[in-house]
């Protein structure tokens, strides 16, 4: 049944009549982090390389993306090593827009190409890369196939305000971890977020509040485990001057824990909950024939399980974008620092660009 | 935010008016219905709100000069070019005062227009007179002027246009006009109208045109015993052999002479002709001074008088080496402008390449007396130093490619398709905190937007090995 509805969602997409021609354009980010923290044990290092590659079509009441993710990642610590390189994820999703745009319906798939079996090297690599602190691309290795449903739109719309619900329905697939194989099902869950936007004298204003209910985790065809619930929220405000456009914002996830299913294999870590923050403020001007932004971000988590569960850093940047005829150009880079548990040491740098052409400039 | 607006669009009879959902779509239904006062009021007001909307700002100065306020505009164009030379609305800035500088400077051909009113804001940039450079930088005078003009773009003093500066220092001096007018250039010199064109326009040895002018008409279809005459008079004048006849060496001695016409420099005004102009370009102040080269330095005197003719600050001697013109002459506006208690430039220097100079200042000079083709080929000449000069550059790039309507269809569409709130950019955000991967605006869109473990909940497992 959700098979069908998912195929029926996508035909309604394509077949939604065009009301102009189709568009096209492609867009590429590259974006290289690095990470190194000390642990109780040792000094741990990742680098981490990712190259998302996004096709586009849009037809002005639908549109559709064709995306594919490069990866090289590696990590060194504790007398060992281990690195994950390849094709790491496909991924499609069409979308169908309504009523001037104000209502979207979307289905999109992702296939992680690593959802085979994980060589316990690579699975090395891939438990740090989770852990929330270290805020790098996602690989997605663990994570299978993903079918997302979603529902969006704008029910309450004036000149200076509007009010936007979504909701979302996401299907996870089965996946095999480990060789020698044990199958695991990620469990579904639902997601539902509201945003409230606004523009006063020079200023706009956005909040959104979004949350996650989990379903079951299988192992071996069995329940293994609960999933928590998830609250996040997020606000930021933007002032334009004569001299460039200030920009103050700030996002806060709670995640509760989950629980453990009689006899389970797994850690009680793996379900831990946890608190996620961030606040930044940003200024933005025109430089080089484009927008020059220099930021400042402080971030914090607090709860989660591991050695990058309990950190705080901060974190600053400089990005410049310039927009040409059919095509775009940004360039970010940033640098991390602060602390772990017990104070041990945290730090990071990462640059991204990201290139854009036709519809996805 | 768009109070102003909002008061207009009360009062407005026209029901498509009415229901415009944004002030911008209601400056631009303003526009195009002809009420270019009203919607400069609506797009005033959305620049009150915004002073850094840019779009908004070219459509003001669109309006200003659809409106009749022509010296207005062409200062917001100005400004705007000095903001954002290199981008869409930079470059319809270049090519919108251009437009209306030729149409103004056009006009002083067919004879003094009536002066704006003074409003305190604008400066003439006369050419330094040349008191002796051994040959070596004949245009160093007018480069100067050009200078200045750069490192005053943007500021709170706007100069008066090069293209009418010109063509009124040749009316003023009683001469022939060495602007070309417009149309003259495209129509080629085999053909008929071209050649007639050509020599309506240009002065035989005895000032008057070779072939009589009728009206205002230039493309007027002469009598072939005229031009015949014409063509005969030319050729005695030019030592070609006089056959009446306009053969190719005659067309290339009349492309040859038209250009040389409008390369030669402005005439030095004498003193008594200075506020007289001053005053009928509508100017506030006015630039007078002298430059000398010797030993590869320039020594340049300055003075900048007021509408009485006094001096509006105090008069400046200058002693540089001719590669520092670029910032010296961002000092001179500089030290103008604090004077005047007007801000700073709002620009940083520029060093044009010392050897470059003289030709890409004959190319600005050809493209303000209408000969764009003519200047391009200069510009062209000056190769990889053309680098060295923005103003240059962005006007090589013009020569190119002056009239780019599709540009001007992007930024209407820009101006039209946004909606203040932003709300497809809002939606698509959302849909993005929710897993969807769609939308060109969404957080995907930017350098920064990457997917973050922390933030999307996704759970972390370890599993026994078996």
């Amino acid at each position: 049944m959700t098979r069908g509805l998912v195929w029926a969602l996508a035909c309604s997409a394509l077949l939604a009549p065009a009301a102009r021609a189709v568009e096209l354009g492609a867009r590429l980010r590259p974006q290289f982090e690095a990470r190194s923290f000390e642990t109780v044990r040792a000094d741990e290092e990742i680098n981490e390389t990712v190259l998302p590659i996004e096709l586009g079509a849009d037809g002005g009441r639908w549109e559709a993306r064709l995306g594919l993710e490069l990866v090289s990642a590696a990590w060194s610590g504790e007398g060992s090593s281990g690195n994950l390189d390849g094709l790491s994820e496909l991924s499609w999703s069409l979308a169908s827009r309504f009523r001037e745009g104000r209502w979207i319906v979307s289905v999109g798939q992702s296939t992680s190409l690593h959802d085979g079996a994980l060589t316990p090297r690579e699975a090395r690599v891939i438990e740090p890369l989770s852990a929330p602190a270290l805020e790098a691309p996602d690989p997605r290795p663990h994570d299978a196939g993903r079918t997302l449903l979603l529902a969006a739109g704008t029910p309450f719309e004036t000149r200076e305000r509007a009010l936007q619900v979504a909701l979302a329905y996401e299907l996870r697939s089965e996946v095999e971890l480990f060789e020698g194989g044990r199958d695991f099902e990620g469990p579904d869950v639902v997601r539902a977020g509201a945003a409230f936007v606004w523009t006063g004298a020079a200023s706009r204003g956005e909040v959104a509040i979004a949350g996650e209910s989990g379903g079951t985790g299988r192992l071996d065809g069995a329940d293994a485990y609960e999933t928590g619930s998830e609250l996040s929220a997020r606000a930021r405000w933007e002032r334009a001057f004569s001299g460039g456009r200030l920009g103050v914002g700030t996002s806060w996830t709670a995640r509760s824990g989950g629980s453990l299913s009689a006899g389970s294999l797994l850690r009680e870590s793996a379900v831990r909950g946890g608190n996620w923050g961030d606040a930044e403020l940003d200024w933005t001007r025109r430089i080089a024939g484009g927008e020059g932004t220099a930021g400042l971000r402080l971030f914090a988590v607090r709860g989660f399980a591991g050695d990058l569960g309990h950190v705080q850093a901060l974190d600053p940047s400089l990005a410049w974008r310039r927009e040409f005829d059919r095509a775009s150009l940004g360039l970010r880079v940033h640098a991390l620092t602060g602390s772990g548990r017990d104070e041990r040491g945290f730090s990071g740098f990462g640059a991204s660009a990201a290139v854009g052409i036709g519809v996805l400039r | 935010m768009f109070g102003l607006g909002l008061c207009l669009a009360a009062g407005l009879a026209s029901p498509e008016l009415a229901r415009a959902a944004s002030a911008e779509e209601r400056a631009w239904l303003l526009l195009r219905t002809g009420e270019a006062d009203r919607a400069s009021a609506v797009l005033d007001s959305v620049l009150r709100a915004d002073p850094s909307d840019l779009v908004a700002a070219y459509y003001a100065a669109e309006a200003h000069a659809r409106a009749g306020r022509i010296a207005e505009a062409r200062c917001r164009w100005l400004e705007l070019e000095s903001l954002a030379g290199d981008e869409e609305v930079g470059r319809l800035s270049l090519t919108a005062r251009r437009t209306a500088e030729s149409a103004v400077a056009d006009g002083w051909i067919e004879g003094e227009p009536t002066p704006g009113a003074p409003t305190g804001r604008r400066v003439l940039l006369l050419p330094l007179d040349n008191l002796g450079d051994a040959g070596a930088s004949p245009s160093f005078g007018l480069a100067w002027s050009y200078l200045l003009g750069e490192a005053l773009a943007g500021s709170e003093l706007c100069p008066i246009g090069m293209p009418e500066m010109l063509a009124a220092i040749d009316h003023r001096l009683q001469e022939p006009p060495r602007r070309v007018p417009a149309d003259l250039e495209s129509m080629p010199v085999n053909g008929i109208a071209g050649l007639a064109a050509r020599l309506r326009w240009l002065p035989s040895a005895d000032g008057r045109p070779y072939l009589a002018r009728e009206a205002k008409e230039t493309r007027a279809e002469p009598d072939a015993a005229a031009l015949e005459k014409a063509v005969l008079r030319f050729q005695s004048e030019h030592a070609l052999l006089p056959t009446g006849s306009a053969d190719q060496g005659t067309q290339r001695a009349l492309e040859e002479t038209l250009v040389g016409r409008a390369s030669v420099l402005p005439a030095p005004l004498a003193p008594d002709q200075v506020l007289p102009l001053l005053s009928a370009l509508g100017a506030d102040y006015a630039l007078r001074g002298t430059y000398r080269v010797e030993g590869g330095r320039v020594q340049v005197r300055l003075a900048w008088l007021d509408r009485a003719g006094k001096d509006a600050v105090p008069p400046q001697t200058l002693l540089f080496s001719i590669d520092d013109a670029g910032p010296e002459s961002r000092n001179a506006a500089a030290s103008l402008l604090t004077g005047l208690r007007l801000g700073s430039p709002a620009r940083g220097a520029v060093r044009p390449a010392a050897p470059a100079l003289e030709p890409m200042t004959l190319g600005l000079l050809l493209s303000d007396r209408g000969l764009v083709s003519a200047a391009r080929e200069r510009f062209l000449d000056c190769g990889p130093a053309l680098e060295t000069w923005p103003l240059a550059e962005r006007m090589a790039d013009w020569t190119a490619d002056p009239f780019p309507d599709s540009q001007s269809e992007r930024l209407l569409s820009r101006l039209l398709s946004r909606r203040s709130l932003d709300a497809g950019a809002s939606l698509d955000r959302l849909s993005h905190d929710l897993g969807g991967s769609f939308g060109r605006s969404g957080a995907r869109s930017d350098p920064n937007g990457v997917d973050l473990l922390g933030t999307s909940g996704r759970i972390r497992v370890h599993v026994e090995g078996p």
